[in-house]
């Protein structure tokens, strides 16, 4: 198998598998436009990517590399997010910088599965929480003047569980 | 570098020699036989005639074997003679810092040939040098392009900070507000119920904007918004008709009640004895009132009720394009909330026949003015 190097922002260079780094669509369609030449040694340069990031996604996509593509967006379909497999959840135990951060990854790389999954939980954090849990939560200081306070527990208070 | 352009150097030579071998041998057969102009008395003998050929050619012979061992490379000066290396090279080396190879060979051929043919003779020797001279200093240019200024580049093409290994981070912002992927927060809020898109509403300013900007998201809460309200407001209106006590004295209350009374009466209907489940018997005073509570029922969110100009009963609004439609279906009419006339684009042109502030007035829950209609009931 023809392996291709990535180099990180910070300069590190990863040697993957071609079918594992075409997960990313990036740099599938950068290989199918660019053409991909057997001898060459050329480093394909990820300038948003820190060398921990990449470590991660090249390692989910490793694991994932068989997985079929996944379905097409369906607007009407209802989402769900308890369907996180049980190595993908153990996989996104990292603190929230890093969930960020494979967040933009995922974005650049154009890598849909491993977007989905850190979305999800994402949104998993903020299920089911009061506002007050969600800012615990985040570390978000509560901005809101006690006059916009109230005006926007008004407007919701028809929403707040008895 | 240096080894690159002495390789270059021994790869052009056999060129260049096999031209300065042509050249010279031309040049001395041509002194050979013009054996008494001027020109070519810089570096021949001074010998008339065909011998004077043999005797060059012999004399180079004699100096090449001898030449050889000590130059091993420089096949280029076969054919030259040697008084030239040794009258060149020593003036070149002084002058210029270029390689052994670069230094006997050029000259070689600017001295070597009489003026007549000077111009020729230097065109394949000029030029394969400054090639030579633009490639060995492209040549690491470009390396150094790739690598050192690349790598260097890479380290400030990122926008964002770092933000690995935080604990906590302000995720919802940081992707929205700071850097503009608004495509993955609208993700992370389509897998978000209605009830936590309220709470995450709720959280601070940025996120409650972030909330607002995302359409879909926000037409979710509102909607959610909306029927929780009308659910809270019904459990509302029973729980207060319980504690009245007083069932049958208000219509509201009793409408409440046949609402939930007409389940119970459909678990316990008996198959053959199905009777249309009509109007509950009401005086004829409260007819229209019925008739607005049951267009209430399927109002939209952006709708709101009017009095139909025709007939009075209730007309559903659309707040947006300011038409009404009557809900009796023996009406059924279409008019301009604000003239009452047929419904049209653009400004009103028939004369106001209502005042208009009776049209465009909207009770407002709680004002006087409702609490008297209240009242009245």
């Amino acid at each position: 198998m023809p392996n291709i190097k990535l180099q990180s922002s910070d300069g590190e260079v990863f040697e993957v598998d071609v079918d594992i780094a075409k997960c990313s669509v990036t740099i599938k369609t950068m290989l199918e436009d660019l053409g991909m030449d057997e001898d060459e040694e050329e480093v394909v340069p990820l300038p948003n990517v820190n060398s921990a990031i990449l470590r991660k996604v090249i390692q989910w996509a490793t694991y994932h590399k068989d997985d079929p593509p996944p379905p097409e967006d369906d607007e009407n379909k209802d989402k769900r997010t308890d369907d996180i497999s049980s190595w993908d959840a153990d996989f996104l135990k990292v603190d929230q910088g890093t969930l960020y951060e494979l967040i933009l990854a995922a974005n650049y790389l154009d890598i849909k599965g491993l977007l989905e999954v850190t979305c999800k939980t994402v949104a998993n954090m903020i299920k089911g929480k009061t506002p007050e849990e969600v800012r615990k939560t985040f570390n978000i200081k509560n901005d809101f003047s006690p006059s916009e306070e109230e005006q926007v527990r008004k407007e919701n208070e028809w929403c707040e569980e008895k | 570098m240096m080894d690159e352009m002495e390789n270059i150097n021994v790869n052009e030579t056999p060129r260049i020699s096999i031209n300065s071998t042509n050249r010279s041998w031309y040049d001395s057969v041509d002194s050979g036989y013009v054996s008494l102009t001027p020109q070519s008395g810089g570096y021949t003998p001074i010998i008339s005639g065909y011998r004077s050929r043999v005797s060059c050619i012999s004399s180079k012979r004699h100096h090449r074997i001898r030449l050889d061992p000590l130059q091993s490379d420089l096949r280029a000066q076969r054919h030259s003679t040697p008084q030239m290396i040794t009258q060149v090279s020593p003036r070149r080396k002084t002058s210029s810092p270029l390689p052994p190879s670069h230094i006997v060979l050029s000259p070689n051929h600017v001295k070597a040939s009489p003026p007549i043919s000077s111009t020729d003779n230097q065109k394949p020797s000029k030029y394969p040098v400054t090639s030579l001279a633009t490639i060995a200093e492209i040549k690491p240019k470009r390396l150094d392009f790739s690598h050192c200024a690349l790598s260097g580049a890479l380290h400030h093409t990122r926008a964002t900070p770092d933000y690995t290994g935080r604990e906590t981070v302000d995720i919802l912002s940081l992707l929205g507000d700071r850097s503009n992927h608004w495509r993955i927060v609208s993700k992370i809020l389509s897998f978000l119920g209605p009830q936590d898109l309220c709470s995450v509403s709720m959280v601070s300013k940025t996120w409650r904007t972030i909330c607002m900007n995302d359409s879909k998201a926000n037409t979710r809460r509102l909607i959610h918004v909306i029927l929780r309200k009308n659910v809270k407001e019904n459990l509302k209106l029973i729980k207060k008709s319980k504690i009245e006590g007083d069932i049958q004295s208000s219509p509201k209350s009793r409408y409440a009640r046949k609402g939930y009374l007409l389940e119970v009466q459909n678990l316990l209907q008996v198959p053959g004895n199905q009777l249309p489940p009509g109007s509950p018997p009401v005086s004829p005073s409260k007819v229209k009132f019925h008739s607005f509570v049951k267009a209430s029922r399927t109002l939209a969110p952006w709708e709101h009720l009017l009095p139909c100009p025709n007939c009075s009963f209730p007309c559903h609004v659309d707040g947006e394009k300011n038409v009404g439609t009557c809900s009796r279906q023996g009406c059924s009419m279409e008019f301009c909330t604000f003239c009452s006339s047929r419904p049209h684009t653009g400004p009103c042109k028939t004369p106001l026949l209502a005042t208009p502030t009776k049209r465009n007035k909207r009770l407002v829950i709680g004002s006087r003015q409702s609490k008297r209609n209240l009242r009245r009931l």
